[in-house]
């Protein structure tokens, strides 16, 4: 068999070599029975055309932002959500923690997921030193999704919409003040063309997913499906190492540039999380019964995992 | 691969030949080229891929700027811009057939598509050129070539789409575009110059006005004033923060209908005509961007233009060969395929050989532009030839034929830029702290 | 070619200006808050900072009914762009048969392009696709315009082709092929 997947982000990306892994992995598994062609940078499909592709069989397996779903469900909204999950521990903690509901949805569409891997934590990339929450006030800051939008809000600042391609133009000129983003897109970006302080905050750290569609995997012979799993598990394991690694590349590389890279003090990170625990409880008043489930067996791992 | 690409050919000039609508011819060959030679579903595919290229917030700022040109044209400001500067282009050799290219230089730095650049400026210039006897040859020629510079002088949408597939800084690529957008601009009017001494005596290059003396002329170019404020207003906005390159275009509508109101005339009349004829160019430029999106989308289905690439890559070829190349394959494909779908499809082939040749990837998205500039005016798909067809109903193989010698001028530039990368490297690097 | 359903073409074409006049006025009221804020920084005030959430989410949308919305329209004005370079040279009695295929082979394509937006609808239905912004705009709504401004140009080609075709059948050597226009050369038309 041949499959198609296709992928928004580009070559360079991390996300998208490990990708291309898991596809050689697969291939050399089967020996060749099923290969996996990876179209990265959106060159066959274009990013929110993925899902609804794979849903109807075009292509056999995608990859995409997983929080672009957060309309679909609240579910999707929780690896944005500032201050639950800010390390790579809690992270992996929560995508367990999700994994059984999030492949329920992905079910009901006739799609099941391969695995996720975590963009590198989320800071705030600004052209001063960022020291108080009070300097967000009239702050513009670039705000792609509606949990960010939300956050901004809280923290008094004016949550403003850049698409990504305008950002340069939008920092030089003024209309945008700060964004909000991992050291890996800030790397990719060269943001230190534009701004010139990173605040590490680790806010949160959003997740890319591969799925397949189900029919075209249950067409697959037992041996060729578990090839498939196996190189998954792997993908999902080298993927949040190269993650890992790609992070501390990352803000080696903007320091590299001139971009002061800082841990936010105590203070700062005391009225973040005030601002995050906000977001939470409004959050968990929307997603109802699923996500307090969610939310109970992700402290639950995390009560284990400090035992 | 070799009856693919065959079948393909031939089924586009059969139904581009037999008169078919472009868009549905560049559907019709999308369908033939799906069904015949992959074993996809093409239904979802079409309807998917039509969908996806029919919604955008890039894409809003094309109506904007075609109907902005429509009101530009209907206000009389367009033949107010052309009394005053005719004077002082009066001794330059191609006198104001030169308009094209500034106003397409100018109009490029507040318009990051080609195919707007060229409505608009097309909208002004040519009814005018037409009425004072210049060569219509020529003055197609020049605004089909010229108006990509849409591409390369910055806003720019392709270089955004490179940018960001190839994690290059934008902003690096938007200041390297300066340079070869400023050396085409002088290549494309010194050979108006030399055309102008030579074939153009014999007409065609418009005729000499009576002198007029300088304080006259200087008293003359009020008329230049509104335009002016209507391009510092747009680059106003643009740079003064208030707007994003993608809204300073309905800032430009509203602000030429103003300036229509106070310095040529505008009412109802013009605003509903104006209104309704941007409507039918957007109308038909949307739907051909949809079919060619269906085309390309075909193709990329059907790997011909990968496997073409990874032909390439597997040659082993040196830098400078590897670039003839190239520019060769690309200049094939852009025949057939939309500018977006041309670097989104090659940079994940072609990315590595270049990085192995020791190419600088900003020099690379440069010179990938000009590419995609040419592949504007570069018959059976290029949208510069369409614009220009829906303005004089000029056929696009005729068009196409006028731009030739600004097509030669084009691959000279990237020749002239291999041998002097400063000429795209100078500004970016001048950038780095 | 006279078109009995004109009026019906002409309301598209109404939609499509409302879609683009909505572009248009949310867009500039957007920039005039901005330059609002600048004003206020530039006297020492503080920033309103509105922002209206979602302008770029639903001009992206609304562009689909600017454009599509008119296919008609433009195609009763011969504004939709066509070699006829070879066709021109052919014999009236001939070039009608060609211009019979021409419509035939461009109903046949709306046609089946509406049937799978309808697909598409159908889709997004089932799933209750929304778009992925600020917004959620469902889907379904900005894809039946597509398929509104789809069906009116099948209704334009269904009717162009039966007066060709009849044309073809009754007195091919006197077809007058519909001259070619520019979008300048009907430019007061707007009405017609
Ligand atoms: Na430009
Ligand atoms: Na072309």
């Amino acid at each position: 068999d041949q499959w198609n997947l296709a992928s928004p982000y580009g070559d360079a990306s991390f996300h998208t070599q490990n990708t291309k892994q898991f596809a050689k992995d697969v291939a050399d598994a089967t020996d060749g029975e099923l290969t996996i062609n990876v179209h990265s940078g959106g060159s066959l499909i274009s990013h929110a055309e993925i899902k609804p592709s794979v849903r109807r069989g075009t292509v056999q397996a995608g990859e995409i932002f997983l929080s672009t779903l957060s309309n679909e469900s609240p579910i999707y909204e929780v690896d944005t959500l500032p201050g639950l999950a800010g390390s790579y521990a809690d992270a992996y903690d929560l995508w367990q923690a999700s994994k059984p509901i999030i492949t329920e949805l992905f079910a009901k569409e006739g799609l099941m997921p391969l695995y996720a891997v975590p963009w590198p934590a989320q800071g705030i990339y600004t052209d001063f030193e960022l020291t108080d929450a009070s300097q967000f006030e009239g702050l513009r800051v670039r705000a792609p999704n509606i949990n960010t939008q939300r956050f901004v809000e809280n923290l008094g600042g004016i949550p403003t919409q850049t698409e990504e391609a305008d950002i340069p133009t939008a920092f030089s000129t003024g209309r945008v003040d700060a964004m909000i983003t991992s050291v890996s897109t800030g790397k990719s970006m060269s943001a230190w063309d534009y701004v010139s302080n990173y605040s590490d905050a680790n806010l949160w750290l959003p997740k890319n997913i591969v799925f397949v569609n189900k029919r075209a995997f249950d067409r697959l012979d037992d041996a060729t499906q578990k090839a498939v799993l196996d190189a998954a598990a792997k993908a999902e394991r080298r993927g949040w190492q190269m993650s890992k690694e790609d992070s501390a590349e990352s803000a080696k590389a903007l320091e590299s540039h001139g971009v002061t890279v800082s841990e936010p003090n105590e203070k700062l990170q005391q009225q973040l999380k005030a601002a995050g625990q906000k977001l939470f409880e409004d959050w968990q008043a929307r997603a109802g019964d699923q996500a307090q489930q969610l939310v109970d067996r992700y402290r639950e791992r995390q009560a284990k995992q400090s035992q | 691969m070799l009856t693919l690409s065959l079948a393909t050919l031939f089924t586009l000039a059969i139904l581009l030949g037999g008169g078919v609508w472009i868009a549905f011819a560049l559907l019709g060959t999308g369908w033939i080229a799906l069904t015949g030679f992959s074993s996809f579903e093409v239904g979802p595919i079409l309807a998917s891929d039509f969908w996806g290229a029919s919604y955008g917030w890039d894409l809003t700022a094309l109506p904007m700027f075609v109907w902005m040109g429509e009101i530009l044209f209907r206000s009389g400001l367009a033949d107010n811009m052309f009394r005053a500067l005719s004077p002082w282009l009066n001794r330059l050799p191609g006198r104001l057939l030169h308009s094209n290219i500034i106003g397409s230089g100018l109009f490029a730095a507040v318009c990051g598509s080609s195919a707007a650049t060229c409505a608009t400026v097309g909208k002004m210039t040519l009814p005018e050129l037409e009425r004072r006897g210049y060569s219509e040859t020529q003055a197609i020629g020049t605004l089909a070539s010229a108006s990509t510079l849409g591409l390369l002088i910055p806003p720019s949408i392709m270089m955004i789409v490179y940018g960001v597939v190839t994690e290059q800084s934008i902003s690096r690529l938007f200041m390297a575009g300066i340079g070869p957008g400023l050396l085409l601009l002088a290549l494309f009017m010194l050979y108006l110059v030399i055309w102008s001494l030579t074939a153009g005596r014999r007409g065609g290059a418009g005729h000499a006005e009576a002198p007029m003396p300088f304080l006259d002329k200087v008293r003359n170019s009020w008329r230049l004033i509104p335009l002016l404020v209507l391009i510092g207003g747009i680059l106003g906005s643009i740079y003064g923060g208030v707007a994003s390159p993608t809204e300073a275009a309905a800032v430009g509508v509203v602000l030429s209908m103003i300036i229509a109101r106070f310095n040529g005339h505008f009412d109802k009349s013009i605003f509903l005509a104006s209104m309704f004829a941007g409507l039918r160019t957007s109308c038909m430029i949307a739907f051909i961007i949809a079919g060619a999106s269906f085309l390309s989308s075909a193709m990329s289905f059907t790997q011909l233009p990968t496997q073409l690439a990874s032909a390439i890559a597997a040659m082993g070829l040196s830098p400078n060969v590897l670039l003839v190349m190239l520019t060769l394959f690309l200049l094939v494909l852009g025949c057939f395929l939309d500018g977006i779908s041309l670097i989104l499809l090659v940079t994940s082939i072609i990315m590595p050989l270049i990085n192995a040749a020791g190419i600088d990837p900003i020099w690379f998205g440069i010179y990938l532009v000009i590419v995609v500039e040419i592949s504007q005016i570069t018959p059976p798909v290029g949208f510069n030839l369409f614009v220009i067809q829906g303005l004089t109903g000029k056929n696009i193989f005729t068009i196409a034929k006028a731009t030739l010698p600004f097509f030669l001028l084009m691959l000279f530039a990237i020749v002239l830029m291999r041998a002097f990368p400063e000429i795209v490297l100078y500004l970016p690097q001048a950038m780095n702290r | 070619m006279t078109f009995r359903l004109n009026p019906l073409y002409r309301l598209g074409a109404w939609g499509a200006a409302a879609c683009m006049l909505a572009i248009c006025a949310m867009v500039t009221l957007q920039v005039l808050l901005r330059c609002l804020d600048a004003v206020l920084v530039l006297v020492g005030a503080s920033r309103l900072g509105y922002e209206i959430s979602g302008v770029s989410e639903i001009a992206s949308y609304l562009l689909v009914g600017a454009t599509f919305l008119s296919l008609a329209y433009t195609f009763t004005h011969h504004a939709h762009i066509r070699v006829t370079l070879v066709i021109a040279r052919l014999p009236a009695a001939t070039r009608v048969w060609c211009e019979v295929a021409c419509l035939a082979i461009a109903l046949a394509l709306s046609a089946l392009l509406s049937w799978e937006v309808i697909g598409l609808i159908q889709e997004s239905l089932d799933y209750g696709d929304v778009s992925a912004g600020l917004m959620a705009i469902p889907l379904w709504i900005p894809q039946t315009v597509l398929v509104v401004g789809l069906a009116l140009l099948c209704l334009a080609l269904l009717e162009a082709l039966l007066t060709t075709l009849k044309q073809a059948v009754t007195a091919p050597s006197r077809y007058v092929a519909p001259a070619t226009t520019t979008t300048s050369a009907v430019s007061d038309t707007f009405a017609g």
